[in-house]
């Protein structure tokens, strides 16, 4: 049995480092903390399993077309209701971003009731037999891919010249003009990321979970946990954070009984905050310690 | 001709005016400096010319074009580089990141490669530096990395505010001589800002001198050097 929770926690926790590093970069970056992500990998899940059911597309073959239209939902959040916001007072993008859920989820209910939806893939029920332990394919191919996006940004961040304004408007807003970077168009690109990363999330999360329009609210709390687990902002942080998290969700699932696996995420979660606030691995963002 | 022209400037912060009435010019290919006694306003007019504040009143044109509606993104473009006080480098970035940045609106990549050999040339530690984390690095190198960030965006004009401040006297001379050396070579008109009087009159041609938000001297250094009033209230000498 431990074998089998190691595994099970080890797939899981690449998919919860997905859903967490676009939260976590918009935190870093801007100073918000977007209560609407839980919506956006809602969102996510529902457009994977539209393009399942009605063209028949593989969720892990649409995903790329997921993420792009949740790139431009963040984008656009952010250009219309959230820079205008912020040029008087950050905080209340808070109380923006909490409506915005309430209004995303609400939308889905009229939209697609709340009934549970799920997509079925031929190789959903498969497993890859190593000895006694299982292991789901699809929580494989989910582990694989979470981990090859959170690769993928960190190139971007470090690479590009995009990526390289990110950083720099993250770490000094002012500087990043004199260098000739327009802060709200850095701001724009940003979320489109995190809600594109979302949305890649929302498509893992479909051919894992049922769907439904809270999905979004199950994943938001993990989100939080790993995002202080892992150091605000931190891309690599947020991935490592990932699997401890889930690591300990499913021991905790495992040897205590399902209900107690909540109660000792978060119980960690305030730990941490009290003992370490600085997230596991020290480091805020990008070396700002 | 003029580079820079500042006519009649005025600039408050709410219910307190920190500037009034500033006139300054900076002529083409030279090096200006800003001199004056803490808060006498020099860093908020360097911010002005910069973009980052918004002045009351008053007109700042640049190569014959007013400014009032291009914002500091913009005022890079047209070749207005400031090295900030306090250097404000990119603490978390490498150095060639932090100078690269420093090129970010340039497209002409060849020519950014020649820029980044230059200032390689001009401060060589920052080369072998490359690599490291800006943050850790000393004030001396790191007031060369934000000179040398703000020179990668090929500026006409160089505006560097407080450059000596906190730096061990070696060091403030090498950088006063490398920004000696790209003027003469680059052309590259500079204005300064200094509390050290001497060091400023030093390095250029030109003085201006402030005192709570207003002008109040202004002339070429070599007359100002001579100047009893100024040497007795910035210099510290007798006269």
């Amino acid at each position: 049995m431990f074998a089998q929770t190691f595994v099970n926690g080890l797939l899981l926790g690449g998919v919860y480092g997905v859903a967490t590093i676009g939260f976590s970069m918009v935190w870093g970056v801007m100073g918000i903390i977007n209560l609407a992500h839980g919506a956006y990998i809602m969102m996510g899940a529902y457009f994977s399993y539209m393009l399942a059911s009605r063209l028949g597309i593989d969720p892990f073959v649409s995903m790329p077309l997921v993420m792009a239209a949740l790139f431009c939902v963040g984008f656009t959040v952010q250009h219309l209701l959230l820079n205008p916001v912020m040029r008087t007072s950050v905080l209340l993008t808070l109380a923006m971003t909490f409506g915005l859920e309430l209004f995303l989820v609400d939308l889905f209910v009229a939209l697609f009731t709340s009934d549970i939806r799920s997509v079925n893939t031929s190789y959903s029920s498969q497993a890859l037999a190593v000895g006694p332990v299982l292991i789901s394919y699809v929580r494989l191919a989910a582990a694989l891919l979470s981990l090859t996006l959170a690769a993928f940004l960190y190139l971007v961040l470090t690479r590009t010249r995009l990526g390289q304004a990110i950083l720099a408007t993250a770490l000094d807003r002012e500087a990043a003009r004199l260098m000739g970077i327009f802060p709200e168009r850095i701001y724009n690109y940003t979320a489109g990321i995190g809600a594109a990363l979302a949305g890649a999330a929302g498509s893992l999360a479909s051919t894992l979970f049922p769907i439904s329009p809270g999905l979004g609210n199950s994943f938001i709390g993990a989100v939080f946990v790993i995002t202080v687990l892992g150091g605000i902002g931190s891309v690599t942080g947020a991935v490592a954070a990932g699997f401890v998290y889930a690591l300990i969700q499913s021991f905790a699932a495992s040897y205590l009984g399902v209900n107690y696996q909540e109660i000792v995420a978060f119980g960690l979660f305030l730990a941490i905050l009290i003992v370490r606030p600085q997230g596991l691995f020290g480091k805020r963002f990008f070396g700002e310690v | 001709m003029s580079l820079l022209r500042v006519e009649k400037l005025d600039l408050r912060y709410g219910d307190s005016q920190v500037l009034w009435a500033i006139d300054l010019a900076v002529e083409e290919g030279r090096i200006s400096a800003l001199v004056g006694a803490n808060g006498a306003g020099k860093t908020t007019l360097m911010r002005a010319i910069a973009g980052l504040v918004r002045p009351s009143a008053g007109r700042i044109s640049f190569g014959g074009e007013d400014l009032a509606r291009v914002p500091a993104e913009t005022r890079v473009r047209r070749g207005i580089a400031l090295v900030p006080e306090g250097r404000r480098l990119f603490a978390g970035l490498s150095v060639r990141e932090n100078l690269m940045l420093g090129a970010h609106v340039r497209t002409d990549r060849s020519a950014v490669a020649d820029d980044l050999s230059k200032i390689f040339a001009l401060f060589p530690e920052l080369e072998k530096l490359s690599g490291q984390i800006a943050g850790t690095m000393s004030g001396g190198q790191q007031q060369m990395c934000a000179v040398g960030r703000a020179l990668m965006a090929r500026p006409r004009l160089l505006l560097i505010d407080e450059m000596s401040l906190g730096l061990a006297p070696v060091v403030v001379d090498r950088i006063a001589m490398a920004l000696k050396s790209v003027n003469a070579e680059d052309g590259i008109t500079m204005l300064l800002v200094e509390q050290d009087v001497e060091l400023a009159l030093e390095i250029a041609s030109h003085a201006t001198v402030m005192d709570t938000g207003r002008v109040v001297l202004d002339g070429p250094s070599t007359a100002l050097i001579d100047d009893p009033k100024i040497r007795e209230a910035y210099m510290g000498l007798a006269a």
